[in-house]
């Protein structure tokens, strides 16, 4: 036999009302707080009549990965600074590798005399 | 491995399937009279279980077959760990299996299953219970782990039996710091995975509050037996996995006689009922812990098996 689910004696439930898996994921984050620094605006605008009945309730929240943030993003610049810096060393000038043939011949003469 | 280990093995499986309801049913009395209530008996869970039983299969709507296999899995998850876990005898014909790590893997596995059946159904209320299961699986998880390996010190395995019987041979290392620690590390943690107080409240019936309760609210009849059966035996395997680990006292050996395989039935009765009884006299004082409060409370039990470790690596006394 098929029913309905419970929905505590309120029909018409919608996938809106389910949970996504930024809420499900909110306790973890939350009991995370300090290591993980959600950044979390909540706006809460209010009727001109009283400050006590709220029109309208604006939640926003954007997570930055720290891991990626501190770690990765410093690493990944500095080997891309030395690439840059090693890739002006071979232009594709036969001439410059020649010279660099040369320069490591006679480095190698003199280190082995 | 001989015929008799077979019989103790499966002996210690009917005991579990029989003994659980025994035990939440215990529990409760000894709740209820503490509370000054009548309480049910000792038998009412199982009368619950049969009048469950009897009922229609129903199916909620828009559920597939991860809410419907759930219960299975938890129960064959759990019966599995209490087949390898030394209860009766050591020496069980899957003692090879009996890894304290295998035996965690088990029992996330059927929270996971638990969990997943909750998210299945779509509600809110499934949702959110899941959520909170798997937070708290989360924290209790490291601390388990931590735990475990802190026992695994001494007996230099992590095999249940090996660690059993290290300790029988050895009762000198339960007074140890780190054997210590990691007791009340355990029975925090354990605590928190079978959703007792202070963590979870197992009778709640508003599902603001509740935890494992809520991702079971689709459940009815056949299927909601099973797993509120599976959750008694849960607790029955965990508690008597701890009362051998840190009690090793009256469990029959690696090739056991059939006297031996009574007194270790007995023993393990008695000890089981003792921890279970303390357990529920112990929840009589206390309420259930805000939900953002109960990370504290694991996160002290992780800083104990921390020290367990530490405590096992330097101060352990050399086995051999």
């Amino acid at each position: 036999m098929v029913a309905p689910l419970w929905a505590c004696g309120a029909d018409a439930l919608s996938p809106r009302m389910q949970y996504t898996a930024t809420s499900f994921a909110e306790p973890l984050q939350r009991v995370f707080d300090d290591i993980l620094r959600p950044d979390t605006d909540v706006e809460v605008t209010h009727f001109a009549e009283s400050q006590y009945l709220v029109e309208k309730v604006t939640y926003r929240t954007l997570m930055a990965d720290p891991v990626e943030q501190r770690f990765y993003t410093p690493v990944v610049h500095a080997v891309t600074t030395w690439a840059q810096w090693v890739r002006g060393a071979h232009t594709g000038s036969v001439h410059l590798y020649l010279a660099y043939g040369a320069a490591g011949l006679l480095i190698v003469l003199l280190v082995a005399r | 491995m001989s015929a008799l280990a077979v019989v103790a093995a499966a002996l210690q499986v009917v005991c579990v399937l029989a003994g659980a309801p025994l035990v939440v049913g215990g529990m409760r009395q000894v709740r209820a009279r503490l509370e000054g209530r009548a309480g049910g008996g000792f038998g009412q869970p199982w009368r619950d279980l049969r009048k469950q039983m009897r009922k229609q299969q129903i199916t909620p709507l828009g559920t597939t077959v991860v809410f419907a296999l759930a219960p299975a899995v938890l129960a064959g998850s759990t019966l599995l760990i209490a087949a390898i876990v030394p209860l009766i005898a050591l020496g069980s014909p899957l003692e090879s299996a009996a890894d304290l790590f295998g035996v965690v893997g088990l029992l996330f596995l059927g929270t996971v299953a638990l969990t997943l059946a909750g998210l299945d159904t779509g509600t809110a209320f499934g949702g959110m219970g899941s959520s909170r299961e798997i937070t708290i699986a989360a924290l209790v998880e490291p601390t388990i782990l931590l735990a475990v390996f802190a026992l695994s010190v001494p007996g230099e395995s992590a095999n249940l039996a090996a660690i059993v019987s290290a300790t029988a041979h050895n009762p000198g290392q339960l007074v140890s710091p780190g054997s210590l620690l990691a007791f009340v590390a355990l029975a925090i943690v354990i605590i928190a995975e079978t959703g007792r107080l202070p963590v979870d409240n197992p009778s709640t019936h508003l599902e603001l509050t509740m935890i494992h309760e809520a991702m079971i609210l689709e459940y009815a009849g056949p299927k909601l037996a099973m797993v509120e059966w599976a959750s008694g035996m849960r607790l029955t395997v965990l508690l008597a996995l701890v009362a051998n680990l840190f009690m090793p006292w009256g469990i029959a050996g690696a090739d056991p006689s059939l006297l031996a395989i009574l007194l270790g039935l007995a023993a393990i009765s008695l000890k089981v009922a003792l921890l279970a009884g303390f357990l529920a006299a112990g929840e009589v004082f206390i309420a259930k812990l805000r939900l953002f409060r109960v990370p504290e409370l694991l996160a002290g039990s992780f800083l104990l098996a921390l020290l367990a470790v530490t405590a096992s690596y330097f101060l352990g006394t050399p086995t051999s």
